[in-house]
C-alpha cells in the first residue's frame, strides 16, 4: 500500500515536470510579447548577379546551384510599412561576405575580413540596423560566396524591432541552447575528473571517448544554431566549432565502441578511431593553412562513417542476449553497463537521419536553411539521459553494495551470540597485530561446563552462560584489546605490550568476576584459560603457535582441576 | 615517497593542468569584442530627491558617498544628464537600464520614452529587479535624458546602476559576456536537477537509495534557478515579470533542502534537535513567503532573517564534518556525499558574510564578487555529485572483487572449508519457500572435542578439515555442505532422489578410513543420519533435519 502511494506519486511528479518543461520550453507561453510587429520580407526584391537581374520576388525561394567562390548577388528592395523604432532587418548569412546599404549609405557588414583575406567566412545571424527615417528608403544587401557551394538559396530575411528579433532568435533555439550548454559543460566537467579515473582504472579510457561524444553533440548543437555567437564575437570560430565537432563524432564513436566490443570487433574500431583521429587532425591542419577549408570536405567523411557503423550494427544483431535469471538477479548493473552503448546507438542513427535530411532539404526541396538538427538535438540529450541514468544506477548499486558489504561483514566478522569477533575476524586482526607488536600475551578461555547438544533447553541454558561470560570480557578487558569468540565455549583475548604482572592481576580479577556470575540456583560458570606471551613461540607462524600453547596451558589447567578427559566431550 | 603521496601529487598536478588547459581553451574560444563601443553612463548626473537636496555631477558608483541621504519607500528619485555626442555613431542607440526595487519613468527632453512597475507601485505590490532596453529614436547629442525613480523599498540607493549606450545587439550580447559564468552554470544545475529530479522520481519507488538523489537533484535544480534569476539572466529564456520573486524563493527554500539532504544522506545522531531544528526553520521560511505574498514584508527586506538560519544550517553542516573528521568516517561515499553540502556551505558562508561585512560598512549592494562565490558553491554541488559518480564507477570493480571475498567469510567455514550455520539458515529459508522435494543427511564428528582435549585444537582442527574436504568435495552436484555446530554437519540435497547420499555416506567413511591410516592418532567416529521431504507432512527444513537426527542419534546409539 506504501509502495504503491510512493510510486504513484512518483508518476504524478514526473508527469507534472515533464508537462511543466514542455509547458516552458517548447510553448510560447513565457515568451516575451513583441513591442512591435515582426514582418517577413518574403516580396518586392530585386536579384542582381554578375550585373544581370533576375526575375525574383521571394529569394528564400529561390535555388541556386553550383555557387563559386566570389560569387556576387545584389539584393535590393524598398522599405515600407509603418516605422518600427530600433529596426533591424534579420537573415542567416552562409559562408559569405555581406555589405548592406540604405540609400547608398553603408549600415552593416560582415565576413568582408576572411573573404579578402582566403580565410573561412562563418554561418552567422545577421542583424542590419535601420536608421529612424528607413521608411521609403532603398536597402541593398551585397552577399559574395566565401567557398564553393556557400549556399543554395539567400534569406529569408525578416524586418522587426532588434529586441522582439532576438527575444525570437532565442526562442526559436531553447531546446538546443539549454541541452548543447548542458552538454558540453557536462562532457568538460568529465574531462576534469579524468585523471583520477586513469588512476583508478584504465578501463576508464572509454569514458573519455564517451564524453568527447558528449562534448561534441554540444558543441555541434550550440555551433549549428549559432549559439556560440551569444559568447563569441567571432562568426568564423562557430563555424570552425560546428565542423570540428562533426568530425570529433566518429573519433569518439569509434573510440567508445573500440572498448565497448571484444575480439574483432573491439580491434576493427581500434582501426577505425585511428584512421578517423588522423582524418581529423589532417583537416583541420588544412583547414587552418587555408588549402582546404573544413567545410569543403564532409562527403568523404559521411562515406567513412556508413562504412564504419555497419560492424557495429551488424554486432548488435548477434551479440547474445542477456539471460533473464541474470537480468533479474542484476538488474542494476546489467542496465547500467549497457545503456551508454545505447544512447551512443540512437544518437548516431539520429544524427545520420538528420545528415539525410539535410541532403534531402538541400538537394531535392531546394531549402537549405529550412534544415534543422532536431533529431541529432535529440539523440544528443538521449546520450547524456542514458549516460546518467547509467551512472545513478551504478551509483546506487554500489551503494546497495556497500550496505551488504555492512551486513555481511557482521554476518563474516562479529559472533551473533556475543557481538564478539568471531575466529576469522580474530586470526586476521590477530596476523594483523603480530606484523606491527613487538610482544603480545594470548589468552585462550574454555568454559568448563557448557556443551551444546541437541537439546534445545539444554543450548538455551549454554547460550545464557556464553552471554554472561561474553559479557564479564568485556567488563574487564579495554576496547583496545582484542576479544573474540573463536569456538562454541571458547574465548580468547590477545592484549598488546602488557607485562605479566599486570595481566596476572587483570586475570585474578576476571577470576574473581566470573565466579561471581549467577543464572540461576547454584548454577555458575566454570572456566579454565591459559596465557602465552608471543615472545615465548617463534617463527614461522607465531601467532598460530602462540594460541597452540595458550590452548595448551588452558587443557593443563583443567587437568589441574581435575576434570578429567572427556568430562566435556560427549 | 608513499604510494598514496605519490598518487595525490598526481591527481592533484593532473587536473590543475586539465583546469588549466580547459580554462584556457575556454578563453582563447570566448573572446568577445562588440561590434561598436558601449558607453557606460556613470559620470555627470544631476541627482534630485522628492522633499530633500539637489546634487551636481554626481558619479553612480559614488552616489552613496555624494548623497548623504536615506530614500523611504514612496520617495522620487531623480537622475538627469545629457546625452554625449558619441551617440552619433550609432546608426541605432540604444540604452541598457537595471532598475532594482522601484518603478520608472524616462524622458528624452521631455518626452517619457519608458515606464515600467508603475501599477505594481500603486497596489504596494513587490516590484524586483529588471532590465529595460531604452530606445532612442531621434536622438542628438546634448539631449536631456532624465530617469525618475519610484521607489519601492527603503534604502535603494546602493541599488541604482549606471546605465549603458550602445547597439542593442551589444548590449544584450555584452550582458551575456559579463555574466557568462553565472549563465551556464546556471543553465547546467538547472537540466542535470531536472534530469535527476526525473530519474529519482522514476527510481524511488523501487529503489530507496535514491532519497538522497531526489533531494539533490531538487537543491541543484533550486539553486540553478536562483543562480539565473538573480542575475536577472532567466528573462533571456522565460519571461515572467516575476524575476525576483523567483529569486527569492529559491534563495530561502535552500536551508529547509539542505536540512532534508542533510536527513537523507548523513542520519543525524541527535534526531530529535535536528528535527526540531529544520521543523523550525521551514516553518520560518514558509512565514517569510506568505510575508512577502501578502505584501506584509517582502522577501528583500526579511533577508537577514534568512542568513540566520542559513548560518544555522552551516552551524550543522561544519558539526557533521567534524564529527566524520573525529570518528575518522573517510569511506569514499560519505565523503563525497558530505563534500557537496560541505563546499557549498562554505561558499555560501563566504558570500553571506562578505555581503554583511561590507553591506554594513560600505552600504555597497552584495557586488559580483559575492554572487560569483555563491555561484561557484553551486556548481561545486553539482560538480561533486558528478564526481562521486565517478569515484563509484572506478571503485565499483575492486568492491565487487572485496565484496565476493566477503561472501565467502560471512557464508564459509574456514576450517572446514563448509558453508556455515548462516548459509544453512538462508538455503533452509529458500527451501522452505520453494516447497520442492529435497533431503538432508545429518552428520556428526564423534571423537572431536576428545581430540583437542588430548592433541590440542590443532589437531582438531586437522581432523574438521579432512572430514569438511570429504563431504564437501563427495556432495553431489545438487547437494552442498554445511557446518551446523562445532562437530555437527549436514548436506542438502535439492531433490528427493534415492541413493546419491547413501553414496555420500559411503565416500566419506571411506575418506575417513584413509584418514585413519595417514594420522593414526586422530581418533574419531563418524554418525549418518538421512531423512527426505517425502517422509514427512508439510515438510520443512527444521523437520527434516530433526527426522534426520533422530535416525542419526538411533545409528549412534
Amino acid at each position: 500500500m506504501k509502495r504503491s502511494l510512493v510510486t504513484w506519486l512518483g508518476i504524478i511528479g514526473v508527469t507534472l515536470i515533464i508537462g511543466l518543461g514542455i509547458f516552458m520550453v517548447a510553448g510560447n507561453s513565457f515568451n516575451p510579447p513583441d513591442k512591435y510587429p515582426i514582418k517577413e520580407l518574403t516580396t518586392g526584391w530585386t536579384l542582381y548577379h554578375d550585373g544581370k537581374e533576375l526575375k525574383i520576388d521571394d529569394p528564400s525561394k529561390l535555388y541556386l546551384s553550383g555557387v563559386k567562390l566570389g560569387d556576387r548577388f545584389v539584393l535590393e528592395r524598398m522599405l515600407t510599412g509603418s516605422k518600427i523604432p530600433n529596426a533591424a532587418v534579420y537573415f542567416r548569412s552562409l559562408q559569405s561576405m555581406v555589405r548592406a546599404y540604405v540609400s547608398d549609405e553603408l549600415v552593416f557588414r560582415q565576413g568582408v575580413e576572411a573573404v579578402e583575406n582566403g580565410r573561412m567566412p562563418g554561418r552567422t545571424i545577421c542583424y542590419i540596423p535601420l536608421p529612424d527615417r528607413y521608411v521609403g528608403k532603398t536597402l541593398r544587401i551585397e552577399i559574395t560566396a566565401g567557398e564553393p557551394g556557400a549556399f543554395t538559396n539567400l534569406g529569408p530575411f525578416t524586418l522587426g524591432n532588434q529586441e522582439d528579433l532576438f527575444h525570437e532568435f532565442i526562442s526559436e533555439r531553447q531546446l538546443p541552447y539549454l541541452f548543447g550548454t548542458f552538454l558540453t559543460i557536462f562532457a568538460l566537467l568529465q574531462f576534469l575528473l579524468f585523471p583520477y579515473l586513469v588512476i583508478r582504472n584504465r578501463k576508464m579510457l572509454q569514458q573519455f571517448f564517451s564524453a568527447l561524444l558528449v562534448l561534441a553533440a554540444g558543441t555541434y548543437m550550440l555551433a549549428f544554431y549559432n549559439l556560440f555567437n551569444l559568447y563569441i564575437s567571432d562568426p568564423e570560430m562557430n563555424t570552425l566549432l560546428e565542423f570540428a565537432s562533426i568530425y570529433a563524432i566518429p573519433v569518439a564513436v569509434s573510440g567508445y565502441l573500440q572498448f565497448e566490443l571484444s575480439g574483432n570487433y573491439g580491434r576493427i574500431y581500434n582501426r577505425f578511431t585511428i584512421l578517423n583521429f588522423l582524418l581529423w587532425i589532417v583537416v583541420v591542419v588544412l583547414h587552418f593553412m587555408n588549402i582546404v577549408h573544413i567545410s569543403q570536405s564532409l562527403m568523404p567523411m559521411y562515406v567513412l562513417c556508413v562504412v564504419e557503423i555497419i560492424p557495429f550494427f551488424r554486432y548488435l544483431l548477434k551479440r547474445p542476449r542477456i539471460k533473464k535469471e541474470k537480468l533479474r538477479e542484476n538488474w542494476l548493473d546489467e542496465i547500467a553497463a549497457r545503456l551508454p552503448a545505447l544512447g551512443m546507438a540512437i544518437f548516431t542513427s539520429a544524427s545520420f537521419l538528420d545528415m539525410i535530411y539535410f541532403l534531402y532539404m538541400r538537394d531535392i526541396k531546394h531549402d537549405e536553411t529550412g534544415a534543422t538538427i532536431i533529431l541529432t538535438t535529440a539523440g544528443g540529450m538521449v546520450l547524456a539521459v542514458c549516460q546518467m541514468v547509467s551512472f545513478e544506477l551504478q551509483g546506487i548499486s554500489f551503494l546497495r553494495t556497500e550496505e551488504n558489504r555492512r551486513r555481511l561483514t557482521e554476518k563474516a566478522y562479529i559472533d551473533p551470540l556475543t557481538g564478539l569477533y568471531n575466529r576469522a575476524m580474530f586470526s586476521n586482526e590477530m596476523d594483523a597485530l603480530d606484523a606491527e607488536s613487538s610482544e603480545y600475551a594470548y589468552i585462550c578461555f574454555d568454559l568448563d561446563d557448557v556443551e551444546y547438544t541437541d537439546n534445545k533447553r539444554e543450548n538455551k541454558k549454554a547460550d545464557k552462560k556464553v552471554c554472561a561470560f561474553a559479557s564479564a570480557l568485556r567488563d574487564t578487558f579495554n576496547e583496545t584489546d582484542l576479544v573474540g569468540r573463536v569456538g562454541d565455549n571458547e574465548f580468547a583475548v590477545v592484549i598488546d605490550g602488557i607485562g605479566r604482572s599486570r595481566l596476572s592481576g587483570i586475570l585474578h580479577d576476571f577470576a574473581e568476576k566470573v565466579s561471581r556470575i549467577k543464572l540461576g540456583k547454584d548454577t555458575g560458570v566454570e572456566m579454565s584459560y591459559g596465557v602465552a606471551y608471543s615472545s615465548e613461540c617463534s617463527e614461522p607462524n607465531r601467532p598460530y603457535n602462540t594460541y597452540i600453547l595458550s590452548d595448551s596451558r588452558m587443557y593443563e589447567m583443567k587437568h589441574a582441576k581435575g576434570l578429567k578427559r572427556g568430562d566435556d566431550d560427549e | 615517497m608513499s604510494d598514496k603521496l605519490a598518487r595525490a601529487i598526481y591527481l592533484t598536478i593532473a587536473t590543475l593542468a586539465t583546469l588549466v588547459v580547459i580554462v584556457l581553451f575556454v578563453a582563447f574560444l570566448f573572446r568577445f569584442e562588440p561590434g561598436s563601443p558601449i558607453i557606460t553612463l556613470n559620470n555627470g548626473w544631476k541627482v534630485e530627491i522628492q522633499d530633500g537636496k539637489t546634487y551636481e555631477n554626481v558619479s553612480i558608483d559614488d552616489i552613496r558617498t555624494d548623497v548623504k541621504e536615506t530614500l523611504k519607500r514612496g520617495q522620487k528619485l531623480t537622475l538627469t544628464r545629457t546625452i554625449p555626442p558619441a551617440v552619433r555613431n550609432y546608426v541605432t542607440p540604444c540604452i541598457r537600464l537595471r532598475v532594482n526595487y522601484s518603478a520608472v519613468d524616462v524622458f528624452l527632453e521631455d518626452g517619457r520614452i519608458l515606464s515600467m512597475e508603475k501599477n505594481k507601485l500603486v497596489r504596494g505590490k513587490f516590484i524586483g529587479s529588471y532590465d529595460n532596453y531604452i530606445d532612442l529614436p531621434n536622438v542628438k547629442p546634448g539631449d536631456e535624458f532624465r530617469i525618475e525613480y519610484f521607489i519601492s523599498e527603503d534604502d535603494i540607493l546602493p541599488d541604482i546602476v549606471a546605465p549603458e549606450l550602445g547597439y542593442y545587439m551589444d548590449l544584450q550580447l555584452m550582458f551575456l559576456r559579463k555574466y557568462n559564468y553565472p549563465l551556464i552554470c546556471g543553465v547546467f544545475l538547472c537540466i542535470f536537477g531536472l534530469f535527476f529530479l526525473i530519474l529519482s522520481l522514476i527510481l524511488a519507488p523501487v529503489l530507496p537509495e535514491a532519497m538522497g538523489q531526489l533531494v539533490s537533484s531538487i537543491l541543484c535544480l533550486v539553486s540553478g534557478t536562483w543562480v539565473l534569476t538573480t542575475h536577472n539572466l532567466s528573462p533571456v529564456f522565460f519571461h515572467t515579470g516575476h524575476t525576483t520573486d523567483v529569486e527569492y524563493v529559491c534563495f530561502f527554500m535552500l536551508v529547509p533542502l539542505m536540512y532534508l539532504l542533510l536527513w537523507f544522506i548523513h542520519p543525524p545522531k541527535r534526531k530529535k534537535i535536528f528535527a526540531m531544528l529544520s521543523i523550525a526553520s521551514t516553518l520560518i521560511v514558509a512565514a517569510l513567503y506568505v510575508l512577502h505574498f501578502t505584501d506584509t514584508a517582502h522577501m528583500s527586506e526579511t533577508r537577514p532573517v534568512f542568513f540566520a538560519l542559513a548560518l544555522i544550517v552551516v552551524g550543522v553542516v561544519a558539526y557533521d564534518v567534524i564529527q566524520d573528521i573525529k570518528e575518522r568516517r573517510f569511506d569514499i561515499t560519505n565523503v563525497m556525499q558530505m563534500m557537496g553540502p560541505a563546499l557549498f556551505c562554505l561558499c555560501g558562508t563566504i558570500a553571506m558574510v562578505s555581503y554583511m561585512v561590507v553591506g554594513y560598512m560600505t552600504h555597497q549592494s552584495p557586488s559580483d564578487v559575492m554572487l560569483l562565490f555563491f555561484t561557484t558553491g553551486c556548481s561545486m554541488f553539482s560538480t561533486t555529485s558528478l564526481l562521486l559518480y565517478f569515484l563509484l564507477l572506478s571503485e565499483t570493480d575492486n568492491r565487487r572483487k572485496a565484496f565476493r571475498q566477503l561472501n565467502q567469510k560471512a557464508y564459509v567455514d574456514p576450517t572446514t572449508g563448509a558453508f556455515n550455520l548462516n548459509y544453512y539458515e538462508e538455503t533452509a529459508a529458500k527451501l522452505d519457500s520453494a516447497r520442492s522435494g529435497f533431503a538432508i543427511l545429518a552428520m556428526d564428528l564423534g571423537g572431536l572435542n576428545m581430540t583437542n582435549e588430548l592433541k590440542g585444537h590443532g589437531a582438531g582442527d586437522r581432523l574438521l578439515k579432512a572430514f569438511g574436504n570429504a563431504a564437501t568435495i563427495d556432495a553431489p552436484d545438487n547437494a552442498s555442505a554445511y557446518r551446523l555446530g562445532n562437530d555437527k554437519f549436514a548436506i542438502i540435497m535439492k531433490d528427493n532422489k534415492r541413493g546419491p547420499l547413501e553414496a555420500v555416506v559411503q565416500k566419506i567413511k571411506k575418506a575417513m578410513l584413509i584418514l585413519d591410516y595417514n594420522e593414526p592418532d586422530l581418533p574419531h567416529q563418524v554418525f549418518f543420519g538421512i531423512a527426505y521431504s517425502d517422509e514427512v507432512q508439510d515438510p520443512t527444513t527444521e523437520k527434516v533435519l530433526a527426522l534426520a537426527k533422530t535416525r542419526l542419534q538411533r545409528s549412534s546409539s
